[in-house]
């Protein structure tokens, strides 16, 4: 399916700078309301030498180096961490654009969502009438958010980040399995559907309070910050992620959403995608769906629909 | 105990030929198996995970197995399994023989809708099936004695054009893999002049110097190795 020409999604990352960080959660809330993006990543990098990260990130841009210079002289005034978020898009609109050694292949899509968080988001200019097409007048071209104009650059710049399958770690082991898997499980060749009771499933949590290292503690549900926060109100999933998101947790994850997933009708929660699971001595540890288990003990369901990887 | 509405199922899936009908069909004794050849594996997959979601779930499990040419896919129930559905979607897996494209796309073309009951389901024309069953007797014949069935089955059938269809549908979508023998390395061959004869010894020396510098080199390492332990 990856190599597939007619294969109707492209992978793409968006990068938002030091500058924006503020803006974090507003920048993750415009990509998640798209109708054609697919959040799949989302990771915070601390940048040790900000020339080279720069020199890496553009370093598969088609523009000229010497104008990508004088673009991103302000990335080195700002805070030197990036968050990368790495989507689907199901919506591309790859074309030639610019003219002379601007010419490039570029999402139209994509392109359009960065401009919009630009203009909402791109610190404002001293002077009001300062305008450089395409941002709004008085919007300043220290920029927010940087985005990849076709696919070739994310492979190029997941390669630089460690990843040496490129594009294809995103799109992951995918063999047309009749449900949706994370990119970062493997396809079983064999997996069951069953309905398992929410006792005997237990959720890998990060946890640091051993000291030093983080280990993955298996945790009934009703023990996990998820469950805890939506039953008894209390804080321990926002500290929780605030203590992992974007650098152990990298799906996307909040604690608005698992609100939103809460209050679906219990009609919607007994017909959530099934959780995935692989069965351990005494109990089904659960690779995929923790918040899906969270909420469906929270409306007080004995059992979930689970496909056990075997 | 509960059985799977195998008719229901095959309504579902749509584009399949039900290959090796049993006689008791759309009954079956527990633990048996539905061979199904499909066109798309993926989509009859996804078929069968919908029938199975909305008329078996409450029931019991579904276990999948993907492998490369077909794909088992067993209803369970209370762990045991009830039956077995295989969907075939390339003849690949014939290892003594193989087999023509051309074929699987015929038996779609001639397949038959056949009344069972009050709804229908589709199988192979007589002499697609007959292949079938010929070409499984071929390949599993010395490794499962009870395939031998299929080779009665084929000789139990009287009409005589049927049996001549089978024959030509047989030969023309059957391909041989031919053994070829080939000639083992270390037998060398008696040159054939003598500028062949002197490249030989040029060659054999050559070989020679480097496997003993080798084997030196490697004694040399060894000993001092044993030298510092």
């Amino acid at each position: 399916m990856y190599t597939s020409p007619l294969r109707p999604f492209r992978y793409h990352f968006f990068t938002i700078w030091g500058n924006a960080f503020a803006h974090t959660d507003a920048i993750l809330d415009i990509l998640r309301r798209e109708p054609f993006l697919q959040i799949l990543r989302i990771e915070l990098v601390s940048i040790r030498n900000m020339t080279k990260f720069i020199s890496d990130i553009y370093g598969c841009d088609f523009v000229p180096p010497e104008h990508l210079n004088a673009k991103v002289k302000y990335l080195f005034t700002v805070k030197p961490q990036a968050i990368l978020v790495f989507v689907k898009n199901y919506n591309p609109q790859e074309m030639p654009v610019g003219r002379g050694a601007f010419r490039k292949l570029q999402c139209q899509y994509i392109n359009q969502i960065k401009i919009n968080i630009r203009n909402q988001y791109n610190p404002r200019h001293p002077d009001k009438s300062f305008r450089i097409h395409p941002l709004h007048r008085g919007v300043s071209h220290d920029h927010v958010i940087h985005s990849s104009d076709s696919e070739e650059q994310v492979d190029y710049f997941l390669k630089i980040l460690g990843h040496k399958s490129g594009v294809r770690y995103l799109h992951g082991h995918t063999g047309n399995l009749p449900f949706e898997k994370p990119y970062y499980l493997h396809t079983p060749q064999t997996y069951i559907y069953r309905i398992i009771m929410i006792e005997r499933l237990q959720a890998l949590i990060l946890n640091d309070s051993h000291g030093k290292a983080v280990t993955l503690t298996p945790t009934s549900i009703c023990e996990t910050p998820h469950y805890k926060a939506l039953k008894y109100g209390t804080d321990d999933y926002t500290t929780y992620l605030a203590k992992f998101r974007y650098t152990l947790l990298t799906q996307d994850y909040s604690w608005k959403r698992l609100k939103k997933l809460n209050a679906l009708n219990i009609d919607k929660i007994k017909a959530f995608e099934r959780i995935i699971v692989t069965k351990e001595h005494d109990y089904y540890k659960i690779l995929d769906g923790v918040h899906r288990a969270a909420v469906s003990l929270n409306h007080n369901l004995k059992h979930v629909r689970c496909v056990e990887f075997c | 105990m509960a059985q799977v509405d195998l008719i229901k199922l095959l309504a579902n899936i749509e584009d399949y030929v039900l290959i090796k009908k049993s006689a008791e069909f759309p009954n079956y004794s527990l633990g048996s198996d539905v061979d199904l050849l499909v066109m798309d594996k993926d989509t009859a997959l996804q078929r069968v995970v919908h029938f199975y979601e909305s008329h078996f779930s409450t029931n019991g499990q579904l276990r999948v197995t993907d492998q490369e040419y077909h794909c088992h896919i067993d209803f369970l129930l209370h762990g045991k399994l009830n039956v077995r559905i295989d969907l075939l979607y390339d003849f690949g897996f014939f290892t003594m023989f193989s087999v023509k494209r051309g074929f699987f796309i015929k038996i779609f073309r001639d397949r038959r809708l056949v009344k069972i009951g009050n709804s229908s389901v589709y199988i192979p024309a007589p002499e697609d099936e007959l292949t079938i069953r010929y070409f499984e007797y071929l390949e599993y014949f010395d490794r499962y004695p009870n395939k031998l069935k299929h080779l009665e089955y084929i000789c139990d059938v009287k009409d005589q054009l049927l049996r001549k269809r089978f024959f030509e549908n047989t030969h023309r979508f059957v391909v041989f893999s031919r053994q070829q023998w080939k000639q083992p390395y270390h037998i060398s061959q008696k040159p054939k002049s003598i500028r062949a004869a002197l490249a030989n010894i040029n060659l054999n020396s050559k070989c020679i110097i480097a496997l003993s510098v080798r084997h030196l080199s490697s004694k040399v390492v060894t000993i001092y190795r044993n030298m510092w332990r």
